[in-house]
C-alpha cells in the first residue's frame, strides 16, 4: 500500500460519512457511525462476517460501523440476516474455499446480504436507488487495493506530466 | 416585488456561450443583463457533493435541483423532465445553474473541419452553413485564447496561429495506445481547454482525474468561469430568474422578456437587443412558449422550424482488457482520440466518426462488475486489479445528418413553475448505422491490435448520448429551413439573436462547444457593429 503523504492524509482525513441518495448529510445517528469509539452491538459480528468474506484481517472499524449503520437502514431484517450469514459461512466453511460466492438456493438471501456487505465494503455505497446511502469514499477497499497505482478521482495525482510515467 | 429593469442588452442563460457574449459586450460599454434560471453554487459546494454522492458515475448528480428549474435526472430514478416521443431516447444531460453545462465535460475545445461546413455541396448529404471554416477561423482563435487550448496541431482543422497553450502531457496509457495502434490508427492529443501551466489565475492540471463530474482545482476552462468572468466585467446578473415569455411589437421586434422568480413573481425586464443562450432544448422551448396573436405558432417559429432538426452524436462503445498494465486514471479523463475518419469522401456513404479513448479510472466499474459476478475474498481482489489495470473504454463522436422530424416541442406536462416541459423525438437513419458499423469494425481492429481479452460491445441498435445538442436554432440563409441567419439573429425578428450549440446547422464529429464559442463571439461582434452609432 502507498504510504501517503502528509498533505493528502490531510486530504483524506475523516471522509466518513453517510449521505442519502440526494446526497444529503443525515443528521445526528447516523453521523455517530464516524465516531468509532460508539459502541455498537454486533459490531465484532459484522466484522468476522467481514473478515471472511474480504479475506483482510485488518478492516477500518470507523468503516465497519458506518457500514452496520448503513446496511441497517436498507436492508431488511440486516440484524437477523447477518447472524444467519455468519452461522452459514461457520458451519460451512467450504463455501469460502471457492473463488465465487455461490450458496444454496435455500440461502439466497444470505447471499444476497453477503454482496451487499461486500459491496459496501469496497464501493463505499449500500441499498439501491432512492435508498442508496454513501459511506465512505478514499476509504474503500477498491481505493485502497489500488492505492499503490491510483489516487481516488478528485484527489491530486501529482504534478502535472507526472502521470507519463509507467505506473 | 416586480423588478423591472432595463438593459441595452438582455441575455438568457449563463452558460458559457452566454457569458461570453455578455463579456464582450459589456467591456465594449454596453450595459449588459444576464438572467439564469438556477442559482450560483461554487465550485467547492460541487465537489463536496460529488465525494458525498451514492451515484459517482452519473455526472449530473453533484448539480443541485431544483423544481423551480429543472433539470433532467437520471438516477437515483429518472425524473421525466424530457418527454421521449421518438423510437429512440434522447437523454440529454444539461445543467441549470450559474455557469451552465460546461461545468461537468472534459474541456474538449475542438474545431470543425472545413468541409463539415460545406458538407452539402462536398458530398450531396445534409446542409451548407450559411459561413465557411474561413468565416470562424479568427473567432476560433479568440475563443482558444480565452480558454487556454493545446492540443495536436495537424488534426484537420487549420491554423493560422499556434495553439495558445502546450499540451498536456501524455498519460502511459496514451503513450502505450499510440504506439501500439500505429501505423493503422493515428492516435492524437485532443484539443481541450485544461491548464499544462498557470493560466488565468487557475492552476495547471494535477490529474485528479475527475474532469467529468467536476474538475476540483478549475484546471480546465468551464462555462462558470465564463459566467463569473462576465459578472466582473459589469454584467449585472440574476440568477433563479425563469424566463417564460418574451414580448414583441408590431414590427415583431422584441421589447420585453417576462420571467419568474422562484417565488413565481413574475418581472419584466426590457432592453434594445435581446440574445437567447439558453441551451439547445431550453431556448426552443421558451420560444414555443412565446405565443401571441400575431405569432400563434411562437417567437421565431413563423414557419416552424424552432426545435427541429435535433441532433447529438449518436454513439456506440467498447469496453476490453488490454493485454499489458495500462492503469487507466492518471491524469486527465479524455486526452487523445483517432481522428482519421473524420472526413474523405466516403461521407457520400455513410456517417464520418472519431473514436474517443477515455482515461477515466475503472476503478469503479469493474469493482461492481467483478462484485456481481460473485468474486469475494483475494480472488476479488486479483480480479479487480487486473481489470483495473487492463480496462480499455472507447466511444464514438458520429455524425447524425439534419433531419427535420427529430425535434423538440413542448409536452403536456408541467414543472412547479406551471411551465410546459420539453418533448424530444428522435431517430436515427441508415446514414448513421452505416456509420456505426464501420465504427464497430474499428473498434474490433483496435481490440485485436491490443490483444483485447473481455471485449464487450455497447448494445446492438442502442446509441447513447454524447451532450452534443444542435441544430435545434439552425442558422441558414433560407428562412424557409432555418431559425437565424448566418449572425444567429432570428429570420422575422431584428433585435433578436441565439447563441449556442443550437444554432448549429450540423453536428460534425467532434465537441461543438468550441464552434458555439467562437460564434457567439462573432455574434456579440455582430451586435456591436449594429449598435455602436445607436
Amino acid at each position: 500500500m502507498t504510504h501517503y503523504s502528509r498533505r493528502r492524509v490531510l486530504k483524506l482525513a475523516g471522509l466518513v460519512a453517510i449521505a442519502s441518495a440526494g446526497g444529503q448529510l443525515l443528521s445526528l445517528p447516523p453521523l455517530k457511525a464516524a465516531q468509532p469509539q460508539a459502541p455498537l452491538a454486533g459490531l465484532d459480528e459484522f466484522l468476522q462476517v467481514s473478515r471472511l468474506l474480504t479475506q483482510q484481517a485488518d478492516l477500518n472499524a470507523t468503516v465497519a460501523h458506518a457500514l452496520m449503520l448503513a446496511l441497517d437502514q436498507t436492508q431488511k431484517g440486516f440484524v437477523s440476516g447477518l447472524a444467519q450469514l455468519n452461522h452459514l459461512l461457520q458451519s460451512q466453511p467450504a463455501l469460502l474455499q471457492q473463488d465465487r460466492l455461490a450458496f444454496a438456493e435455500a440461502d439466497a438471501e444470505s447471499e444476497k446480504l453477503a454482496k451487499a456487505i461486500l459491496g459496501g465494503w469496497y464501493n463505499g455505497v449500500v441499498g439501491k436507488g432512492e435508498r442508496a446511502l454513501y459511506v465512505t469514499y478514499v476509504n474503500t477497499l477498491a481505493s485502497q487495493l489500488v492505492s499503490d497505482k491510483l489516487v481516488p478521482p478528485g484527489f491530486s495525482y501529482g504534478p502535472v506530466g507526472s502521470w507519463a510515467q509507467r505506473p | 416585488m416586480n423588478k423591472n429593469y432595463s438593459a441595452d442588452v438582455v441575455v438568457i442563460g449563463a452558460g458559457v456561450n452566454g457569458s461570453l457574449l455578455a463579456t464582450r459586450l459589456a467591456k465594449a460599454g454596453k450595459s449588459v443583463l444576464l438572467l439564469e434560471s438556477g442559482p450560483k453554487v461554487g465550485r467547492d459546494q460541487l465537489v463536496e457533493c460529488f465525494r458525498a454522492s451514492a451515484f459517482k458515475s452519473d455526472f449530473m448528480s453533484p448539480y443541485p435541483f431544483s423544481p423551480m428549474a429543472p433539470q433532467p435526472r437520471y438516477t437515483p430514478e429518472p425524473n421525466d423532465y424530457l418527454h421521449q416521443a421518438g423510437p429512440h431516447p434522447f437523454a440529454a444531460q444539461y445543467i441549470r445553474i450559474f455557469g451552465g453545462t460546461s461545468w461537468h465535460w472534459a474541456a474538449q475545445l475542438w474545431r470543425f473541419v472545413p468541409n463539415d461546413f460545406r458538407q452539402h455541396s462536398q458530398y450531396g448529404v445534409g446542409k451548407d452553413w450559411p459561413i465557411g471554416y474561413e468565416d470562424l477561423e479568427d473567432y476560433y482563435y479568440q475563443a482558444e485564447t480565452i480558454a487556454g487550448v493545446g492540443g495536436s496541431p495537424d488534426n484537420g482543422s487549420p491554423r493560422s496561429k499556434p495553439y495558445p497553450m502546450e499540451r498536456v502531457p501524455a498519460s502511459w496509457l496514451q503513450q502505450r495506445v499510440t504506439a501500439r495502434l500505429a501505423p493503422d490508427f493515428t492516435v492524437l492529443d485532443d484539443s481541450t481547454g485544461r491548464n499544462s501551466r498557470s493560466f488565468d489565475g487557475r492552476p495547471a492540471c494535477c490529474g485528479n482525474n475527475n474532469c467529468m463530474p467536476v474538475c476540483p482545482i478549475d484546471a480546465q476552462y468551464h462555462g462558470g468561469i465564463a459566467a463569473q468572468q462576465a459578472e466582473n466585467s459589469g454584467v449585472k446578473v440574476i440568477t433563479e430568474a425563469v424566463a417564460y415569455q418574451l414580448e414583441h411589437d408590431a414590427q415583431g421586434r422584441i421589447t420585453a422578456a417576462n420571467y419568474y422568480d422562484w417565488n413565481k413573481v413574475s418581472h419584466r425586464v426590457t432592453a434594445e437587443t435581446f440574445v437567447l443562450a439558453a441551451n439547445a432544448i431550453e431556448t426552443p422551448k421558451l420560444l414555443l412558449m412565446s405565443t401571441s396573436s400575431t405569432f400563434p405558432q411562437g417567437i421565431a417559429n413563423a414557419r416552424d422550424n424552432v426545435g427541429r432538426n435535433l441532433c447529438d452524436h449518436p454513439a456506440i462503445g467498447v469496453t476490453f482488457d488490454v493485454d499489458e498494465e495500462i492503469w487507466p486514471g492518471r491524469g486527465p479523463v479524455s486526452p487523445c482520440s483517432i481522428g482519421q475518419f473524420r472526413d474523405g469522401d466516403f461521407r457520400r456513404e455513410h456517417a464520418p466518426f472519431r473514436i474517443d479513448i477515455s482515461n477515466a479510472s475503472q476503478v469503479a466499474s469493474v469493482t461492481k462488475e467483478v462484485l456481481a459476478e460473485g468474486y469475494f475474498g483475494k480472488k476479488l481482489q486479483e480480479e479487480i486489479r487486473f481489470r483495473a489495470a487492463r480496462r480499455l473504454s472507447i466511444k464514438n463522436a458520429l455524425e447524425q445528418l439534419p433531419d427535420p422530424n427529430n425535434r423538440v416541442t413542448l409536452s403536456g406536462n408541467k414543472d412547479a413553475l406551471g411551465l410546459p416541459t420539453p418533448s424530444l423525438y428522435w431517430d436515427i437513419n441508415d446514414y448513421v448505422v452505416k456509420g456505426t458499423e464501420k465504427t464497430r469494425e474499428c473498434y474490433d481492429a483496435i481490440a485485436a491490435r491490443l490483444g483485447a481479452t473481455n471485449v464487450k460491445h455497447s448494445k446492438s441498435g442502442k446509441f447513447s448520448n454524447r451532450q452534443h445538442i444542435t441544430g435545434t436554432l439552425s442558422m441558414g440563409r433560407d428562412p424557409a429551413t432555418s431559425v437565424t441567419d448566418a449572425w444567429g439573429r432570428a429570420h422575422d425578428h431584428e433585435n433578436l439573436f441565439m447563441v449556442g450549440t443550437g444554432v448549429m446547422p450540423t453536428v460534425g464529429t467532434c465537441n461543438v462547444t468550441l464552434t458555439a464559442m467562437a460564434l457567439a463571439l462573432r455574434t456579440a461582434d455582430k451586435i456591436l457593429q449594429e449598435t455602436q452609432h445607436g
